[in-house]
């Protein structure tokens, strides 16, 4: 052993042993009260629960699989975007493989300026694209994604990212559930990594979906508060979207329709074996800015425009109410209650914090490994996945530290200034007019 | 105009004017008595312009330089289009002293050429006529727009021997003779043919993508800012009024509002839904429809002479092909016509000292040659001449047909010299053709006998 690590370790073995379990409770009761109780019991439990249930499923999953093919419904997979020329051909040979087969595939080119329009009618003349739809003037993502939406003939809708890709029973995963509860109005896929051996922020990012889609979405979603529906891979009834009015102005559009289905009294679910596979930021600036978005929309739309999921009126839903809740509070108030956290360990125990922070990161990276554990038990690429263990360590840093901090100033923008108008995500034509209506 | 009647023949008049006989021409048939020699132009008077159409047939198909490229005019301006662009001009129209001037102007040209007479119908008889007639008419040959022609273009003075139905080939040859060098062309214009029977009578539309019908209907795409709904405009309009139908607001203000980021057809007959609508062409003629990329497009030119152009019409194609080629040919060895003379006279010398006189021929099997382009079995012709030549004496006369066709006449031979050159000949000329062509199986036969008046045909054939 390092001489150093001699001298020091003996000394924080006995600090720890002598603090006694309050202090210790004291000192870390931000990661005892919500972070314990949320990934280690109510999420095992749930766990638990969903796989003692995992027979009845089976057999219900079987029979709704049964009806599916009995009816054979014809099902519009959309896919909305700018720039997205050079995935397509990939796009289309990856659902060349469905086992589902009975699709029309809907493009839309919002105003790229690239060879999209060029690649896209080529493939539509080839026919391995049914329809290419180009506005030669970008109206942001919800605008492209309603175009595609005003002329599909489906009668499901599965919304699809342009440089995705999906397992070959992905298709036919996303909608098996529509025809296990008729009260189901969207199912939202499983969206993993792909370029996790990209670089380091590639794989913190593959490991964080794993435990907050693949494992995470499971549980909200057992617990009927699931809020997301990912744009990158989700299905919605024709019907449903359509009395909804299909997309508003984003960002964070995915979020918004999932809360607007779910307010028109349908369910949401997740369904963690239609999988599909996108490549996430490899850059942490990328990934800055992509958070930054996302994070806003949080303030946007989940505390402001759909506040009235937390007042009593003739629509309440305590389902609705909470699956909102938990999203803000875990993200929004959380968030801030770290802070707290932090100023006081930082002025309680300021002479101590060579002990904390190694325990601190202890704890998060035993928390870590937990959750790791869980994604591992349900994943059904596990030993692909086994690649990412050992950066798990690094989480703590990565969603501990770093993703609060982006957090934080993307609540702070939003909160105070509204930045999310300002977004070149979307046309200053939109952003406007959004701003101007309270969107 | 100052003009007399000059004589009537039968049907056929002859008129002066400014010094100069024109022919009354009214039918084809008249041709036929018509003393060429006497008459500076034909004046075609014919009511029926389909008459006057065969008469200029018939003067432009000869193989006479001074029929084809005979100065015509017509009695009265026509409303034919393709009538009037084949003849010099309109007798009525024209003042004589304008008529003398063009007239004097083509004769003077014309006595500059060389009078040849290729094959009717072949490439040469069309390039020498194309040349010629630029050259006497000091002008360019210009391509004329003609619905009546398939391909939609004509070239009058061609047409009136060249079936306007066959203009297709007609531009090929002549886009030919521009790569051999022989024109210089001016794009005047690209016609779309059609794949099936070469006709530009195309109607291009525009086609459902899915199942090929007409019925589409175009509307322009409205976004609508507020909301983020897009639709097409039809599902905007309501009582006079654009609504959106997502949220119900008014659409007041483009640009504000919302926009119209394009358009959109859509098929009334399979219902479908697309922007690229793909055109495509409909022959009216044989009603075959074929998408753009599969027409055949020909550029169409007018042309003026080249240089070597301008040395073909007055000299004619042989000379030109020979100047192409070694000239240097061995002592003794000239050109066919020239040797038909020889062969004659020395049938007249042979009369006198019979048996004293052997003729030879030499020939290659051509079939297998057929590869071999024009340039090269020139060069193979030249060859041949210079080795045949080698073993002859230099009173030998030696002349070739073509590459693969070679006579020789050998005065004051014996029998014993004759077999042996035949044998020489024989043995080294198919050697040297064996060799050279390996892939091939040529041969060659040589034939030598005595020179007389009952010359075996095959000889000379």
């Amino acid at each position: 052993m390092h001489p150093i690590l001699e001298q020091i370790l003996p000394e924080y073995m006995v600090y720890w042993q002598e603090v006694g379990i309050w202090k210790f409770i004291r000192v870390f009761w931000y990661f005892v009260i919500f972070e314990l109780t949320r990934y280690i019991g109510a999420d095992f439990l749930v766990a638990l629960w969903y796989w003692l249930n995992q027979k009845g499923r089976k057999a219900k999953w079987e029979q709704a699989r049964q009806a599916l093919y009995n009816e054979n419904p014809l099902i519009s997979i959309i896919i909305p975007g700018k720039n997205e020329g050079a995935h397509l051909y990939k796009l289309t040979k990856s659902l060349a493989e469905q086992t589902y087969k009975n699709f029309e595939l809907i493009i839309v080119d919002d105003g790229s300026d690239d060879d999209t329009p060029i690649i896209g009618r080529d493939l539509e003349k080839r026919g391995l694209i049914g329809q290419f739809i180009r506005n030669e003037m970008r109206g942001g993502k919800a605008s492209a994604a309603n175009l595609a939406l005003r002329y599909t003939k489906g009668k499901l809708i599965v919304h699809l990212d342009a440089d995705c890709s999906f397992d070959c029973d992905a298709i036919e995963n996303i909608i098996i559930p529509f025809y296990m509860d008729e009260k189901i109005g969207a199912v939202g896929g499983n969206v993993k990594v792909r370029n996790y051996r990209e670089s380091l922020c590639a794989k913190l990012q593959a490991i964080e979906y794993l435990k907050t889609i693949s494992v995470g979405r499971i549980i909200s979603s057992q617990l009927g508060i699931y809020k997301i529906i990912s744009g990158a891979f989700g299905a919605f009834r024709k019907d449903v979207i359509d009395s909804i009015g299909g997309w508003d102005i984003g960002p964070g559009l995915d979020g918004d329709i999932t809360v607007k289905i779910r307010k028109s009294g349908y369910r949401t679910v997740f369904e963690p074996t239609a999988v599909c596979l996108t490549n996430a930021p490899s850059k942490f600036k990328k990934l800055t800015k992509q958070r930054l978005r996302w994070d806003k929309s949080i303030i946007r739309f989940r505390v402001r425009k759909h506040a009235d999921v937390y007042v009593p009126h003739a629509n309440f839903r305590w389902s609705n109410f909470f699956a909102l809740f938990e999203n803000v509070f875990y993200n929004v108030v959380l968030d801030i209650t770290w802070w707290v956290y932090m100023l006081d360990i930082c002025i309680n125990f300021n002479g101590s914090l060579q002990f904390i922070i190694p325990m601190n990161l202890t704890l998060y990276m035993v928390v870590g490994f937990v959750q790791m554990t869980s994604a591992y038990i349900f994943s059904e690429r596990r030993n692909e996945e086994l690649f990412l263990w050992p950066y798990v360590p690094l989480m703590s840093l990565y969603t501990g530290t770093y993703l609060r901090i982006v957090r934080t100033i993307a609540y702070y923008e939003e909160f105070f200034f509204r930045k999310s108008y300002n977004d070149p995500w979307n046309p200053v034509k939109s952003s406007s007019q959004a701003k101007l209506n309270g969107f | 105009m100052t003009q007399k009647v000059l004589r009537l023949s039968g049907q056929l008049q002859l008129m002066e004017s400014e010094g100069h006989q024109y022919a009354m021409i009214t039918n084809a048939s008249q041709l036929a008595t018509l003393p060429f020699d006497q008459v500076h132009g034909i004046v075609l008077h014919s009511d029926w312009e389909r008459e006057s159409l065969k008469v200029l047939h018939t003067l432009r198909s000869s193989r006479e330089l001074h029929h084809y490229l005979m100065p015509v005019f017509l009695q009265y301006p026509s409303e034919h289009k393709l009538l009037a662009q084949q003849v010099d001009g309109a007798w009525e129209r024209q003042s004589a002293y304008q008529i003398k001037r063009q007239v004097v102007a083509i004769w003077e040209r014309l006595a500059e050429l060389r009078h040849a007479r290729p094959a009717d119908g072949s490439k040469e008889s069309l390039l020498l006529k194309t040349v010629q007639y630029i050259y006497s008419r000091g002008q360019k040959l210009s391509a004329k727009r003609d619905r009546n022609a398939l391909i939609g273009y004509t070239y009058p003075f061609l047409n009136s021997f060249w079936a306007v139905e066959d203009n297709l080939h007609l531009v090929e040859h002549l886009a030919e003779f521009q790569r051999e060098g022989y024109l210089e062309g001016k794009l005047v214009d690209k016609v779309n043919l059609c794949t099936e029977c070469d006709s530009s009578y195309l109607n291009f539309r525009e086609t459902c993508s899915k199942c090929g019908s007409l019925e589409l209907e175009t509307e322009n795409l409205i976004h609508h800012f507020r909301c983020a709904y897009v639709g097409p405009e039809s599902d905007f309009q309501r009582d006079n009024q654009l609504i959106c139908p997502k949220c119900d607001k008014k659409l007041r203000h483009i640009g504000i509002d919302y926009d119209k980021p394009s358009e959109i057809s859509n098929c009334q007959t399979c219902g479908h839904h697309a922007q690229d609508t793909p055109m495509k062409a409909a022959c009216v003629d044989c009603g075959h429809e074929m998408d753009l990329d599969a027409i055949h497009t020909r550029p169409i030119y007018d042309y003026t002479l080249s240089e070597l152009g301008a040395q073909i019409a007055k000299q004619g194609l042989a000379r030109h092909n020979a100047s192409n080629f070694p000239s240097s040919l061995p002592i003794g060895t000239i050109g066919w016509e020239f040797f038909q003379l020889v062969l004659q006279q020395e049938l007249e010398r042979t009369k006198l000292r019979p048996g004293s006189s052997f003729i030879g021929s030499l020939q290659l099997n051509t079939e297998a040659f057929h590869f071999l382009g024009p340039d090269t079995k020139e060069q193979l012709r030249h060859e041949i001449l210079t080795i045949i030549r080698s073993y002859l004496r230099a009173a030998d006369v030696l002349s070739s047909k073509g590459f693969d066709h070679y006579l020789f006449i050998l005065p004051e031979m014996t029998l014993e010299e004759a077999a042996d050159l035949e044998d020489l000949l024989q043995y080294n000329l198919s050697k040297l053709i064996g060799d050279n062509f390996t892939d091939i199986q040529p041969y060659v036969e040589v034939l030598l006998q005595p020179l007389s008046t009952n010359l075996d045909p095959c000889i000379l054939s």
